[in-house]
């Protein structure tokens, strides 16, 4: 037989104290009535004859002593769910499942949802049985485990008030999922031996025969219909937190882009919807880098209905400094977190190209036209640039964005995407001898660099075949087998050409092809710079969720840059292999702004709620489960039941503690 | 029992009457008294004879003797001496406890004593017990001096903290004579009473130590933590009352009490307990009897 006990440390170290501090009163003798006697010669003869072991004699004849100790211990253990554990004792087991996503901070009845949902679970903790198990969960996108199966009411409690609401939206679906795996008996019964093993006493209470669970959803009914599938072998109890009746207005879209006709011209769309069950009146702000450049008042937004709100900014065509916006909603209701919503629009990045060549007109033409030279950083080097330092440094840090290598194998690949003509790369590439004339046989109309261009006609003097690596696509064929081959190589692609422009004759380089005289010349290559180089990526980034992910690079490639949150909270981020920097979303809306080491202002990342599930925060009468309607679970409101013991051991204690004083005669009656 | 009462009653006088001293030793009187002596004197008891020398009073000559024997011899007769009555009453601050006070109990005690004396003319001395200079009580003689004596036991002055030993050999300086000594005191004095009790002893005085206690003294009647300051000099003692700290003190006192009548004893003091809840009257009449100071 093991007892459970639940209480932590602290909470032994009071039960220890409370006879120790009975104890301590009796020999803290405050204030002694003073009494004339004749003479002290007896008493003092007496007490020297009782000073032996005067301290427990003292504790031996106090009958009222013994009394308040053991009514004290009796009283304090009454309160412990301190319990046996026996075969015959099985517990039942209790999930609860908190929603803490954004709409559970909505206030609408005087209390933020959050805390009311923590005061049912209190509640129904207190009603549970002393051997029944109860865990913890909570869920928005992300399901989190605050605490496994336990009988620890104090411990469950003390977790309970750790739990945060976050702006995410909720995910209730894989919350279920994994309540429902938690608790199937063959997954549980599993899940309790492998504790046991493992030497984990928290679930030491688990009962050996696993009874079914039920499954305790306190939320607001914010999510879509459950499958049924999802929720076999668990009793579904849901307690819906909040009222129906609610006052919310929310933005649920908020982009911009640039406007098609107009370079300069940002379009800002959004959608406010109206969720109340009453007609609201708001102002709407939009705010450019937090000046206010547009204001509109609604008087009357019925309920149910949506507002589009289209706004226009003229902004730089050669965008070179950050631009934020903010819309913000002016209006009185219950939930806030969407009343505002970010976007914003980052200056474009040149990419960085690397050409390296022994000299090759039509190449250099190419990445010298207008389109392509605006857009891009472009570097030439000599075939001397492969056996430089500087060559070492590409291959150790992803310095360009794409180099290409025209007629020279690179000693070692670089960080970067590469293009390389006539010649293989690397040992994984083999570049068969080249074959007089070669003729293309067809070309792949479905890859992104040879989609729409029709290179069928195209004919080489001399030409090699490409043996790719496992993984590539073949863009371009002849007859004796490909000609264009890209394949990955981790976070990079290489595009391998069997061919080159020129060709060696009598120490001459005369034209190899008349490729470059067509157009599909530079439509492969403006599409080659535009998938590897990333030439004229868009900038305009509309906003993320909290918890989302964002990849984004820099122009030169700095060791780390630095975010900083909306509230000021300074992160530093580490560049990933391929150059790129990838930024969570934490849990915080507004604008997150990316600086260098310099402190220069690099982009900013816009991070909102706009959901509109999140925003419709009117509990449901019922939710869903396949076909079948649950109702709401009758719930247990009052914070009295689970209290009143404490009113009560601390009033016996009290009397206690005033029965010793009268007792003594520290005071008069 | 109200101080302004008379220390002793008619009735109590009356019967008191009726009874004398006893001492267990013949003492050399300075004046005639009731009592027969071993000395030979001039009582009408008739003691021994012996020859007559020139120079004897011709009127105690045993003419009758004379006519049978023809030699002159001369009758002697017990002489009669009068007895020394010393009542040494404690008249320290801890005698005034008590109802009625040990104080109070000590002089009817002492009032009853000293008229049984007065009553068979023996010579009556009532003296406070002190260590300090006081002036000298007159001894009385004669049932007239009941009231002085009275009056003597009514005034007799409250002294501060007093030494047991210091008070009693000061006692012995001033009366070298000899004769019963009853020491009416508590006995609570933390220097000890022995050396006093020896002083007594050495002077060959008749001893009898009367320890007056208190009910309160005998069985307290404590409750609570208590802090309990000396009436004499002030000490404290801090006490929890308990029934085993009451059980302990009994015990003490019980020890304390058999530690007097085992040093008592064994220097000829008769030693006697009272408390202050006794009745006077009876005391003497039965207990001091059966203790032998009075018959």
């Amino acid at each position: 037989m093991n007892f459970n006990s639940p209480w932590a440390w602290l909470g032994w170290a009071v039960l220890v104290a409370v006879p120790i501090l009975i104890l301590l009163l009796y020999f803290l003798k405050l204030r002694r009535q003073r009494l004339q006697v004749p003479s002290t010669l007896l008493w003092r003869r007496t007490l020297e004859d009782l000073q032996v072991n005067s301290l427990w004699q003292r504790l031996r004849s106090s009958l009222l002593l013994w009394l308040q100790l053991l009514v004290a211990i009796l009283l304090l253990l009454s309160v412990l769910p301190i319990g046996c554990q026996s075969e015959q004792t099985i517990g039942q087991r209790h999930l609860f499942v908190l929603d803490t996503s954004a709409s559970m901070t909505a206030v609408d009845g005087g209390v933020s949802r959050l805390e009311l949902a923590k005061r049912q679970i209190d509640a129904r903790l207190s009603e549970l049985r002393d051997y029944d198990l109860a865990m913890l969960m909570t869920c928005d996108d992300q399901v989190q485990i605050f605490q496994t199966f336990t009988a620890d009411r104090s411990l469950l409690r003390r977790k309970l008030q750790d739990v945060t609401t976050r702006p995410r939206l909720t995910n209730m679906e894989d919350a279920v999922r994994s309540a429902v795996a938690l608790t199937t008996p063959v997954n549980s019964a599993a899940k309790t031996s492998g504790d046991v093993a493992d030497g984990n006493n928290e679930s030491s209470g688990a009962a050996t025969a696993v009874q079914p669970a039920t499954l305790h959803l306190y939320s607001d009914g914010g999510f879509p219909a459950l499958k049924a599938s999802e929720a076999t072998d668990v009793f579904i109890e849901w307690h819906p937190i909040g009222q129906a009746l609610v006052t919310n207005l929310g933005i649920t879209t908020f982009n911009a882009q640039w406007n098609e006709r107009k370079p300069e011209v940002v379009d800002l769309f959004a959608r406010v919807e109206n969720v109340s069950s009453t007609s609201l009146a708001a102002d709407v702000e939009l705010r450019r880098n937090g000046q206010v450049i547009d204001v509109i008042r609604q008087d009357n937004i019925n309920p149910g209905t949506t507002l589009s709100l289209d706004f226009q900014d003229i902004l730089p065509a050669q965008l070179d400094a950050v631009t934020e916006y903010e819309l913000r909603l002016i209006v009185e209701d219950d939930l806030t977190v969407d009343n505002s919503a970010y976007c914003v629009i980052n200056p474009a990045r040149k990419p960085r190209i690397l050409l390296i060549t022994p000299g090759n007109d039509g190449l250099e033409s190419v990445l010298s036209t207008t389109l392509i030279a605006e857009g891009v950083e472009l570097v030439v080097e000599g075939p001397e640039f492969l056996l430089s330092a500087t060559y070492q440094e590409l291959v150790e840090q992803p310095l360009y964005d794409l180099v290409v290598f025209d007629r020279m194998a690179p000693p070692q690949l670089p960080l970067a995407n590469t293009m390389t003509w006539a010649v293989a790369p690397s040992a994984e590439w083999k570049v068969t001898p080249a074959q007089p004339p070669v003729f293309v046989f067809f070309g792949n109309n479905t890859h992104p660099l040879t989609a729409n261009l029709n290179l069928d006609a195209l004919g080489f003097l001399s030409a090699s075949s490409i043996q790719a690596p496992p993984g590539s696509s073949v863009l371009l064929t002849a007859a004796d087998g490909p000609l264009i081959v890209i394949g990955p190589r981790e976070n990079f692609q290489d595009l391998v050409l069997g061919f080159s422009l020129l060709l060696q004759e009598d120490g001459q380089w005369l034209p190899n092809t008349d490729w470059p005289s067509r157009i599909t010349f530079p439509v492969f290559m403006y599409n080659t710079l535009e998938l590897l180089g990333r030439l004229g990526q868009k900038e305009i980034a509309s906003s993320i969720r909290p918890g989302q992910w964002v990849r984004f690079k820099v122009g030169k490639q700095p060791q780390s840059l630095t975010t900083v949150s909306p509230s000021g909270i300074r992160q530093e981020l580490r560049p990933q292999t391929d150059g790129s920097f990838l930024f969570n979303a934490v849990d915080e809306l507004g604008i997150h702004r990316i600086l260098d080491n310099n402190g220069q202002h690099l982009r900013s990342v816009a991070v909102s709620l706009s959901d509109r599930r999140e925003s419709d925060i009117a509990v449901k009468e019922q939710t869903l489960i396949g076909n079948t309607a649950i109702e709401p679970a009758e719930t247990t409101t009052g914070e009295g039941t689970n209290l009143i013991w404490r009113y009560i051991l601390l009033t016996a204690l009290v009397a206690l503690f005033a029965e010793w004083i009268v007792y003594n005669r520290r005071i008069l009656l | 029992m109200n101080q302004a009462e008379p220390l002793l009653s008619a009735e109590t006088l009356g019967r008191l009457e009726r009874l004398e001293l006893v001492t267990r030793k013949i003492f050399r009187g300075q004046l005639k008294g009731e009592r027969r002596s071993r000395r030979k004197g001039q009582s009408v008891e008739f003691a021994d004879h012996r020859n007559y020398v020139p120079g004897d009073d011709l009127r105690f000559i045993d003419w009758n003797l004379y006519a049978r024997l023809d030699k002159l011899f001369l009758r002697l007769f017990q002489e009669e001496e009068d007895l020394h009555f010393h009542a040494l009453i404690d008249t320290s601050p801890s005698m005034q406890f008590g109802q009625p006070s040990k104080l109070r109990f000590a002089q009817q005690l002492a009032a009853a004593l000293g008229y049984i004396g007065l009553c068979r003319s023996d010579r009556i001395k009532v003296e406070p017990l002190s260590d300090s200079p006081i002036p000298p009580a007159s001894g009385l003689r004669g049932k007239s001096s009941l009231w002085k004596l009275l009056q003597q036991l009514g005034s007799l002055p409250a002294t501060p903290h007093t030494s047991l030993e210091a008070a009693v050999k000061r006692f012995c300086i001033r009366n070298p004579g000899k004769g019963i000594v009853v020491l009416l005191s508590d006995l609570l004095d933390k220097n000890g009473y022995e050396n006093a009790l020896r002083a007594l002893i050495a002077r060959q005085y008749d001893v009898y130590v009367v320890q007056i206690l208190s009910p309160e003294e005998l069985e307290p009647d404590l409750v609570g933590d208590l802090n309990l300051v000396d009436c004499e000099d002030g000490e404290f003692a801090e006490i929890s009352v308990s029934p085993r700290l009451l059980q302990q003190y009994r015990a003490t006192l019980q020890g304390f009490l058999n530690q007097i009548r085992q040093f008592c004893s064994r220097r000829g003091i008769v030693h006697m307990t009272c408390s202050t809840q006794q009745n006077v009257d009876q005391l003497v009449a039965t207990y001091l009897r059966s203790r032998g100071l009075v018959r």
